[in-house]
């Protein structure tokens, strides 16, 4: 039994460090590394961007609807992407706090708008998905919520 | 409409789903003609892909009957017979632009959750999880094809149903495989898997100038087929030592291009099967790259490998080392199957492409999770099942 508690005992501190060793790790290491659950990828300052793969010139009259639609809660700009890639769009969020923006989280609701912005210059229409006719499970429960808020941030 | 869905792991079953809409101008409803198994879709079913709900209908191989157009198709009308590529791509994105067509940036409507697993998200594939977009399947009644104009391919008359149904996704991943694995006049290729997918990309190989192809299986029926239909060698990896064979039938360089075409489920006669079945079942791995590591380890220095079936997560004991010390090129894609399908309807239409052997069951829809047993279990010589909806 006292060589049972030594194991265990050992095990935790052994689990311990190792989560210590890879908090050090992920604070060191280069940006991404630290995702999950980072506070890189959650600063609601920082500025979100896609490349659209059209003209900077088309983009410069006015910003796809749905970008557009958040209105004065998004600071928006432009810029050239290198090569053949088009434009990227960047937006922030102009206010702090978890105010719902279109009842949406706000971080949520500026990716989102993001990509539907990108769909809406590239495509000319956001893609509706199928509607879903699938059954709810308790096993299928984290899907669901999964699905339901993935059109947002993706980086877990 | 009726459907083929996934009631739970293993579980399938044929249910009354609803019928598909337009929800887009670009989009196109289809008739189902004929629709096909997958070796991909056992991942799915077998919950090694854990992103599906019960409900959710499956298939992404199909061809079939216009029967609906949106206001903006251009390039389809009703009546038309048309073969679907199983990947949704926009046609306008700068992958699109660049024929990267899988790995469009607008074609799946869930990309928070393959963004989370992958870094970045690629295009929707219909009845394949809700990772790959929540896309209804093929194997149903009728299906709503999005972007109709870039992902839909009218069939020459002189092309059969049963020919063209593989220009769907089998025969655009075996070329892609080929051509990407930049196979060329002169070349020893070897091929893991002789299933539906491994024997095209053999044949793509052959009809790229390959001096010699060599496809790998361990059922000789499989194998069979490939001598018989496709036209190359064949190496039953449980009677022979494979790497040997390759080594010596190369001249002792070891093949310019290895397709690996078999994917996360792989088998092999090794001791390492069983570990890596026991990591496999206990999720301490997501994926047995059995032929991976055979397709690196076997290639000649400076060449390349090809990884064309599907894996989803993480792999164990991946020979980064002798992808670094040989030097090889390692490519892999879902498959663009937008930028070969047209071709590949012209060479069916020559008869320099035959998939019918392929399609060795047939059935009604009805019959469908018996199709996937067949399939599954290899019963009965079983290369391909197909459901025939509405029969």
């Amino acid at each position: 039994m006292g060589i049972r508690r030594a194991a265990v005992a050992a095990g935790s501190v052994a689990v311990a460090a190792g989560s210590a060793a890879i908090k050090k790790v992920l604070a060191r290491a280069p940006s991404g590394w630290g995702a999950p659950g980072g506070t890189a990828q959650k600063d609601p300052q920082r500025w979100r961007a896609v490349t659209v793969n059209r003209p900077i010139q088309e983009l410069e009259g006015g910003v796809p609807g749905p970008l557009a639609e958040l209105g004065d809660a998004v600071e928006v700009r432009l810029q050239q992407a290198p090569g053949d890639k088009g434009t990227e769009l960047h937006a922030r969020l102009t206010r702090t706090g978890h105010d719902p923006i279109n009842g949406q989280d706000p971080l949520e609701a500026l990716r989102s708008a993001l990509r539907k912005a990108k769909q809406v210059a590239e495509v000319g229409y956001v893609l509706e998905p199928d509607p879903t006719a699938t059954k709810r499970t308790p096993l299928n429960e984290p899907l669901r919520q999964a699905t339901k808020h993935a059109g947002g941030e993706g980086r877990l | 409409m009726k459907g083929l869905v996934w009631t739970g792991v293993n579980e399938l079953a044929v249910e009354d789903v609803p019928d598909p809409q337009i929800q887009n101008p670009g989009d196109v409803i289809l008739k189902v003609s004929r629709t096909v198994t997958c070796g991909s879709d056992l991942h799915l079913i077998g919950g090694y892909i854990p992103f599906m709900q019960k409900g959710d209908v499956l298939g992404h191989e199909f061809l079939g009957e216009v029967v609906e157009v949106g206001p903006d198709v251009r390039n389809h009308r009703v009546g038309d017979r048309v073969v679907v590529c199983s990947f949704i791509a926009c046609g306008s994105c700068w992958y699109c632009k660049h024929e990267l067509y899988s790995c469009c940036d607008n074609g799946n409507p869930n990309p928070a959750i393959p963004e989370g697993l992958w870094g970045f998200p690629p295009g929707g594939c219909y009845g394949y999880s809700h990772a790959m977009g929540g896309w209804g399947g093929s194997h149903a009644d009728y299906i709503r094809v999005p972007y109709a104009d870039h992902g839909a391919f009218r069939v020459p008359d002189g092309v059969s149903d049963e020919r063209a149904l593989f220009a769907s996704d089998a025969a655009p991943t075996g070329w892609m495989g080929a051509d990407l694995g930049n196979v060329k006049p002169g070349d020893v290729v070897a091929v893991w898997g002789c299933g539906a997918v491994g024997q095209l990309a053999a044949g793509a190989a052959m009809l790229l100038g390959a001096e010699r192809v060599i496809a790998i299986d361990r059922f000789d029926y499989r194998l069979r087929a490939t001598e018989q239909h496709i036209g190359c060698e064949t190496l039953n990896y449980e009677q022979t030592d494979v790497g040997a064979e390759l080594r010596e039938r190369s001249g002792g360089r070891g093949p310019d291009v290895c397709i690996e075409a078999v994917g996360m489920e792989a088998h092999s006669p090794d001791p390492s099967y069983g570990y890596d079945q026991i990591k496999h079942q206990l999720r301490l791995q997501t994926d047995r790259p059995t032929a991976v590591r055979q397709a690196i380890y076997n290639c000649r220095k400076g060449g390349t490998v090809f990884v064309l079936g599907v894996f989803g997560g993480f792999v164990d004991k991946f020979p980064l080392g002798a992808v670094m010390n040989k030097g090889l090129t390692l490519h892999s894609a879902q498959q663009h199957g937008h930028r070969y399908i047209p071709m590949l309807l012209e060479r069916m239409e020559r008869d320099e492409l035959v998939t019918e052997h392929l399609a060795t069951h047939t059935m009604p829809l009805s019959e469908a999770p018996k199709g996937y047993k067949v399939f599954k279990d290899k019963e009965d010589n079983c290369i391909r099942s197909v459901f025939l909806p509405g029969g």
